[in-house]
């Protein structure tokens, strides 16, 4: 599936790379701050049903009722009024081909790898780049036997019925503040629909780009997996550092059928500037299989807990997630596993590194609900610090009201083993490529489930994280 | 120290001038709660002189209607300081247990080591909830490490129990007492 060369298209990604703005000539650059009317500008750009428009006013007027959070990282500097909800940089949008896009964007994408990578390993990509899609294309051999792949602002057009069938229903507009603005504003992202029994050989690709500052971002990606199908989507994200505020309250639904099975991969690094607040739900059904896999390096902030809910019988659900925070990050990220259906089964693993002053905490939740017989959970959270000014944490909530339940979780925080350190150095080998290398063997667990260009991207933001050269 | 049907909260120094443990001699705290009732306890323990070395072990039986939470903390501010937090318990009928364990290292503790251990066991149609924390502000730590399981008895050795003539009710209670030892 992947030639010899691909193994080596992350090396010499640069942060560059990833900080550097782009000049861009923008289309639409919608005022800052949020009001009724830019709401309904947005809609009235993307030539909405008013289904949507109602579902925005009505998840407004919710955002602007419900309070922050009281817990967790200090969301109080976040200043509402100084982000800007909507831009569009591109004349075409949704491009089918990538000769059709705007060479600066085209670029953007380019230097991240992403139509070499299409061409080569993946099934289909979407690249949205501010609050639109600028491309999105999905290979002939899967669209013939009926699955959907499209950018989510096209979908809402072509396959309306659909979409309203499930939007909204996974994660609800009263969930919480950043759910409630996320609905208001919402623009761009992705709806997958795989039929009944078709497995999806290749994975799906997103990229989420954000270039301007004080820039925001929203889109909202809907997943359906028909009974029996399976499908792997990818998603990564990035945005330039400024010195000033981003937002990213996006939001990913998923619903597995009996017997399905969906993997979500996502490597997360968007600039040190960027609240994170995006929330992943999937509900599963019986004899479902649903996987988070993610990796979380980039944001200032990070409030991030991918959910499960088994609703089916032997619906199973595994997390596994890496965390890095640096200095000047808090990364506040966990797992939420709640299971309301029979003989279920859940694994989580949560490994997490703090470095230069960084704060690290672990957030879980794993709830069996009073008719779930025969649950099985286990959850392992390891932390490892690598200096004396960083900080970490491991709050796990779990709550039985079954007494057939079996729920364990472990946990332990340390730093690089002395002895092991020694061990490396008295064979030759320099103290911080030693420390890349017990990170490497810490992170393994979650990093061979990724396809290998995804995992030789992983390792190498890991070991720019490592260098120590981020701002 | 050993404290039964312990309710309200508590907070215990331990310090080289204020109860002094002596050549790594443990502080034994001893929590038990095997009495109907609903209760609330919070224990904080506050380890401030070098060597300081404190064992918590907790046995708690939730039946009826009770209700029975306990959050019990030990915050590491010294050197070399060993704690850990055993709390074991079992809920039947219609009760609730629920078991707050911290172990909470602060940036003055050096090479600590912190472990916290809970455990349930649900009968009917009893429910549980666990909350191990582990705070660390320091990476000199020798080791620091929380595990926590709720499970249903065993049923392996049920049907030993039983098989041997022993009702139900009775090998869930000698199973019960054993696993509260």
């Amino acid at each position: 599936m992947s030639d010899p060369q691909s193994k080596v298209q992350f090396q010499d990604i640069s942060r560059n790379d990833l900080d550097r703005a782009n000049a861009s000539d923008y289309v639409h650059q919608f005022p800052k701050g949020l009001n009724k009317k830019i709401v309904q500008r947005i809609s009235e750009n993307k030539k909405e049903p008013s289904w949507m428009l109602d579902i925005r006013f009505r998840a407004l007027e919710t955002f602007e009722k419900l309070p922050l959070p009281t817990w967790g990282p200090d969301l109080s500097k976040l200043d509402f009024k100084n982000i800007r909800y909507f831009s569009t940089a591109s004349e075409n949008p949704h491009a089918k081909s990538w000769d059709e896009v705007s060479p600066e964007i085209k670029r953007t994408f380019e230097r991240l790898r992403i139509p070499e990578a299409e061409k080569a390993v993946l099934a289909g990509v979407g690249a949205q780049y501010e609050s639109e899609n600028v491309y999105h294309n999905l290979k002939k051999e899967w669209d013939d036997q009926g699955v959907i792949f499209e950018d989510f602002d096209v979908a809402v057009q072509k396959y309306s019925d659909l979409v309203r069938k499930y939007f909204s229903k996974c994660v609800p507009i009263l969930d919480h503040k950043f759910a409630a603005l996320h609905y208001a504003v919402t623009s761009g992202g992705t709806f997958l629909y795989v039929p009944k029994g078709i497995k999806i050989t290749q994975p799906l690709q997103a990229y989420f780009r954000m270039n301007s500052m004080n820039q925001g971002q929203f889109e909202h990606t809907l997943i359906i997996v028909e009974d029996e199908a399976d499908a792997h989507y990818i998603e990564g994200c990035s945005a330039p550092k400024y010195g000033s505020q981003s937002l990213h309250a996006g939001c990913v639904e998923v619903f597995v059928g009996k017997g399905a099975k969906m993997r979500y991969s996502s490597v997360e690094n968007w600039s040190k500037d960027t609240y994170n607040l995006n929330t992943k739900r999937a509900i599963v059904g019986d004899h479902g299989r649903m996987e988070w896999i993610g990796g979380n390096l980039g944001s200032g902030v990070t409030m991030l807990y991918p959910c499960s809910i088994l609703v089916g019988n032997y619906a199973q659900a595994d997390h596994l997630g890496v965390a890095f925070a640096n200095a000047g990050q808090n990364q506040d990220t966990g797992a939420k596993v709640i299971i309301h259906g029979k003989n279920c089964r859940s694994k989580i693993v949560a490994k997490s590194l703090s470095k230069g002053g960084g704060t690290s905490t672990y957030r879980g939740m794993v709830s069996v609900s009073k008719n779930a017989q025969n649950a099985i959970v286990n959850v392992e959270c390891d932390a490892l610090m690598l200096d004396d000014h960083s900080l970490s944490d491991t709050i796990p909530h779990i709550k039985c009201e079954n007494s057939t339940a079996s729920i364990t979780h472990e946990a332990s925080a340390g730093k690089i083993s002395e002895e092991v350190l020694l061990y490396f150095q008295s064979r030759g080998i320099d103290e911080e490529v030693a420390k890349g290398m017990i990170v490497n063997g810490f992170l393994d667990e979650i990093v061979k489930t990724l396809p290998l260009e995804y995992a030789a991207e992983l390792n190498r933001l890991i070991e720019l994280e490592m260098e120590g050269s981020i701002g | 120290m050993k404290l039964k049907n312990p309710t309200g909260t508590k907070r215990i120094v331990i310090d080289n001038n204020d109860v002094t443990t002596r050549h790594g001699a443990p502080l034994q705290i001893t929590l038990e709660d095997f009495d109907r009732g609903s209760r609330e306890f919070n224990l904080e323990v506050i380890l401030k002189g070098e060597n300081a070395h404190c064992e918590i072990q907790g046995r708690a039986t939730a039946q009826g209607e009770d209700k029975k939470i306990w959050n019990v903390k030990q915050v590491f501010e010294g050197k070399n300081q060993i704690g850990k937090i055993e709390l074991r318990g079992t809920a039947s009928e219609k009760s609730f247990l629920q078991f707050d364990g911290t172990a909470e290292l602060t940036h003055k503790s050096v090479d600590a080591d912190a472990q916290v251990r809970e455990k349930i066991i649900l009968f009917d149609e009893a429910r549980g909830k666990l909350l191990p924390i582990l705070t660390v502000k320091t990476d000199k730590v020798l080791g620091a490490s929380h595990s926590a399981s709720i499970a249903p008895v065993s049923e392996d050795q049920l049907l030993y129990l039983q098989s041997r003539g022993i009702s139900q009710k009775e090998a869930e209670n000698v199973l019960r007492e054993g696993f509260l030892k």
